[in-house]
């Protein structure tokens, strides 16, 4: 059991972070669909500045470094250039993808994938006893948490999350009470790269200590599922990302219970079955209740 | 302001004395703009405005629409950047398009259509403009709480500090978003058309409060489309044609109706609409609804047992604060939302199952509550919107240059100022986009035509001839509806006004219609 829910959090981690990301970028008005590209990113940057220099710190700095660069081109293409933010989202985790496993094949001449000689630190590894399976989890599901609670203390509890939430909700009243909205964009986005840095890094460097070729695998859809699954909160956005989690560690555990009996490619399919059928329970909730569709409008001047 | 004036305007001899009581921080200041400009595109929305409004007085802005009024607001509020020119308060001049310079500077600007975000609740508001120092603004929900409750105190509204902007009745919305614009105890106050969405009794109120205000010292600028009110109100008008100033800030008592509607118009003198002949009591009834219940999915009361009948060539005005089940309404008889129960007619047919189409096919045709959104697709061409409706002629296949030809004769026949029948309809004003509407909508075979908000919106000119449109469809013997805010209008053209609060028709009155009962019954006062 006590494994089963370490499990649970190490398949979530990544996926958490990035929907945080994810979370942050939709509350100023920016749907992201790049959150795949930056994890993979991060993936890699982290994996190969390890490789090379053997410092899990400067692997997380340099993965944050190229993750902060790819946001601000991300917001500057969508922001003066006026390109469609999706076209955008999705061009960025495209370009992620095939440029990191071209990268793979040039710097380090392999097609499959590159091991580490070091991964991230796990605070708890001394517990014995009951406690024994925490040791497993790295530095980043505690950081998680912790960044959980920023999160919604953020945008709950401060006048800064306020206006970050107008921007997404009402750009044009955001716009009426002096709120730069682009620049709380770029902010957004900037701490999403952030975020995505570290769930690119908990992907590569926690427990298999290797990048491969598309190690994302759509987590960082997932990833954005999340954002749409927990309304856009912080609290729902996380608890969503565990649930994910819990999914994802369902299906490893049943191929090992069960295995043959349940073909592997339905539990794969679990999460997103679940996501389908948990976004139309809440459309049909919220046209009950006579809202509209969660959609963002820009209201013109 | 001489003293036969303060007797025969109410505003004014009510609110002599300051009505919040608290102490002011701050003067008010006198808001002068020299030679602004600005252009969107190649459209130049305002050209070398010029005007000074001193404080302690209300000033109405006024003009057509698209003469600038808008635009000019939002300028002085640092929402727009002008291309030339500068606005300058008390002695600070502004660098012009910052909201946040503007506001710290003490202007303040109430939106036509609010901006406040929806899923806010008012305390959250608030807070989004609060301008007081703090690198986060960090705040635990009691304070914030607290400071909502005292600053709807200290404006004289009460609202509960949690409640949604989204489910708040649009008065109470208004009320909130003054009260935001007051907490940061502004200089000058803009309020742009703040009249548009208020029953009489609220306008009222409204008005008797920025009396209240400039007797306080400050400059309060309300955009105003209605002499009346504008006469009613204010010390100054200022009037705008076409981006141009017309008249510099004048006192009213320099100025007459008359005189001010001419220069708005420019000079054009706009006719009367014939007013509709009596149907014959023996005319057969052309749209029934018994007991009509439903829900709009869109952000409205259900209309709850609605009954009425429409007799031809009878006009029917449907009155109400928006958001009492007018929509609902309008919805279920078109077909675009289902009854919950009860029943429509259309002549003998009962039509409560029927589909929008087979409705339409029996001469049902609608003027929509949202033109720019449900009237016409604003990407698409003038005859694509112009045939959109009009299924089944010739099979399905379209010959464009056919369409073109009758989209063309349906624009010449109703007078739309246009270039081209490939033209996108966006492209058009807002009036000539209700008639390529109606161009469409009023065919020979129209039975009944149901109009919501024909005019909201439109100058002067375009509104007299919809207006016409509707009792002309009316002398053809089509049953019409009309659903609007504007009561003038409404006793201007309907035999009759049914009135709505809360989704069911609580009132109903005849001719010769009295506005004060009338606006009574908009808020639950009158039983008519």
């Amino acid at each position: 059991m006590g494994d089963f829910i370490v499990t649970c959090l190490q398949a979530a981690t990544p996926i958490w972070l990035a929907a945080l990301a994810g979370m942050y970028a939709q509350r100023s008005g920016v749907i992201h669909l790049g959150l795949e590209g930056l994890m993979v990113s991060g993936a890699f940057v982290a994996t190969a500045t390890a490789i090379e220099t053997g410092s899990i710190a400067l692997a997380l700095a340099a993965a944050i470094v190229v993750n902060l660069t790819l946001s601000l081109l991300f917001w500057l293409l969508i922001t003066y250039f006026k390109a469609n933010v999706m076209i955008v989202g999705l061009g960025l985790s495209l370009t992620a993808a095939g440029a990191t496993g071209y990268a793979l094949v040039v710097v380090f001449g392999s097609e499959a994938a590159v091991q580490s000689p070091i991964g991230l630190p796990q605070p708890l590894s001394g517990l014995t006893g009951p406690l024994a399976p925490l040791g497993d989890l790295s530095v980043l599901t505690f950081a998680a948490i912790a960044l959980t609670w920023i999160a919604w203390w953020s945008i709950r509890r401060t006048r800064a999350g306020l206006k970050l939430s107008a921007c997404g909700s009402d750009p044009f009243a955001a716009r009426s009470a002096g709120v730069p909205v682009d620049r709380y964009r770029l902010a957004a986005l900037q701490i999403g790269g952030f975020l995505c840095a570290l769930a690119g890094t908990e992907l590569s460097l926690a427990g298999v200590q290797s990048f491969s070729d598309n190690i994302t695998q759509g987590r960082g859809y997932l990833a954005f599922a999340a954002v749409l699954l927990g309304n856009v909160a912080p609290i729902g956005v996380s608890v969503a990302a565990l649930f994910f989690g819990f999914a994802a560690a369902f299906g490893i555990q049943s191929q090992l219970d069960f295995n043959g009996t349940l073909p592997p490619q339905f539990v794969l399919m679990l999460p997103y079955i679940v996501t389908i059928i948990a976004i139309s329970i809440t459309a049909v909730i919220k046209k009950r209740r006579g809202e509209q569709p969660t959609l963002i409008l820009e209201r013109t001047l | 302001m001489s003293s036969a004036q303060s007797e025969t305007h109410p505003y004014r001899s009510a609110a002599a004395q300051p009505v919040s009581g608290q102490p002011r921080s701050r003067e008010g200041a006198v808001l002068t703009c020299a030679d602004v400009s600005v252009e969107f595109g190649d459209f130049r929305a305002l050209d070398g405005v010029t005007a000074t409004f001193p404080p302690g007085r209300v000033h109405a802005l006024v003009g057509q629409n698209g003469a600038g009024k808008t635009t000019l607001a939002r300028v002085l509020a640092g929402l727009v950047e002008p291309l030339s020119g500068t606005v300058q308060v008390g002695e600070d001049l502004l660098s012009g398009g910052s909201v946040g310079e503007a506001r710290r500077h003490g202007v303040e600007l109430v939106h036509q259509h609010f901006a406040l975000p929806a899923d806010f609740t008012v305390a959250q508001c608030f807070e989004l403009f609060n301008d007081g120092p703090q690198l986060l603004g960090a705040f635990s929900r009691t304070r914030l709480r607290r400071r909502a409750e005292t600053l709807l105190a200290g404006a004289g509204t009460d609202v509960d500090p949690d409640a949604v902007i989204g489910r708040l009745p649009i008065e109470t919305v208004q009320a909130v978003e003054i009260a935001r614009a007051l907490a940061s105890n502004p200089r000058v106050l803009i309020l742009d058309e703040p009249t548009a969405v208020l029953p009489p009794p609220a306008m009222h109120r409204l008005f008797e409060r920025l009396r209240g205000l400039a007797a306080e010292g400050m400059c309060v600028i309300v955009v105003l489309h209605k002499m009346q009110e504008v006469f009613g109100v204010a010390d100054t008008a200022t009037a705008l044609r076409a981006g141009r100033l017309i008249i510099e800030p004048t006192p009213i008592g320099d100025l007459d109706p008359a005189s001010l509607s001419r220069a708005i118009i420019g000079g054009a003198s706009i006719e009367a609409v014939p007013s509709a002949h009596e149907p014959a009591s023996s005319a057969p009834v052309e749209l029934r609804a018994a007991g009509l219940s439903a829900r709009s999915s869109a952000h409205d009361a259900s209309a709850v047992d609605v009954s009425l009948e429409i007799r031809q060539g009878e006009i029917v005005g449907i009155a109400g604060v928006e958001g009492n089940g007018q929509r609902s309404l309008v919805e279920a008889i078109v077909g675009v939302t289902a009854a919950r129960s009860g029943s429509i007619w259309l002549g003998e047919a009962d039509v409560s199952e029927a589909s929008v189409r087979e409705r339409r096919g029996r001469g049902l045709r609608v003027i929509p509550f949202e033109r720019n959104v449900e009237g016409v697709s604003l990407s698409s061409s003038l005859w694509e919107n112009h045939v959109a409706m009009r299924r089944g002629r010739g099979g399905w296949i379209i010959w464009p240059k056919t369409l073109r030809r009758q989209c063309k004769e349906a624009l010449d026949r109703w007078k739309v100022s246009y270039r081209s029948e490939e033209q996108q309809a966006g492209s058009l004003s807002g009036g000539n986009v209700q008639k390529t509407i109606l161009a469409r909508e009023v065919t020979d075979d129209l039975r009944v035509l149901i109009a919501a908000h024909p005019t909201r919106g439109l100058d002067i000119a375009a509104a007299r001839d919809v207006r016409a449109a509707l009792v002309g469809a009316a002398a053809a013997d089509a049953a019409v509806l009309v659903v609007s805010a504007d009561l003038e209008e409404m006793f201007e053209v309907c035999h009759r006004v049914l009135v709505m609060l809360a989704g069911r028709v609580v009132a109903a009155f005849e001719r010769p219609f009295d506005v004060e009962r009338v606006g009574a019954a908009m808020v639950g006062g009158d039983e008519g």
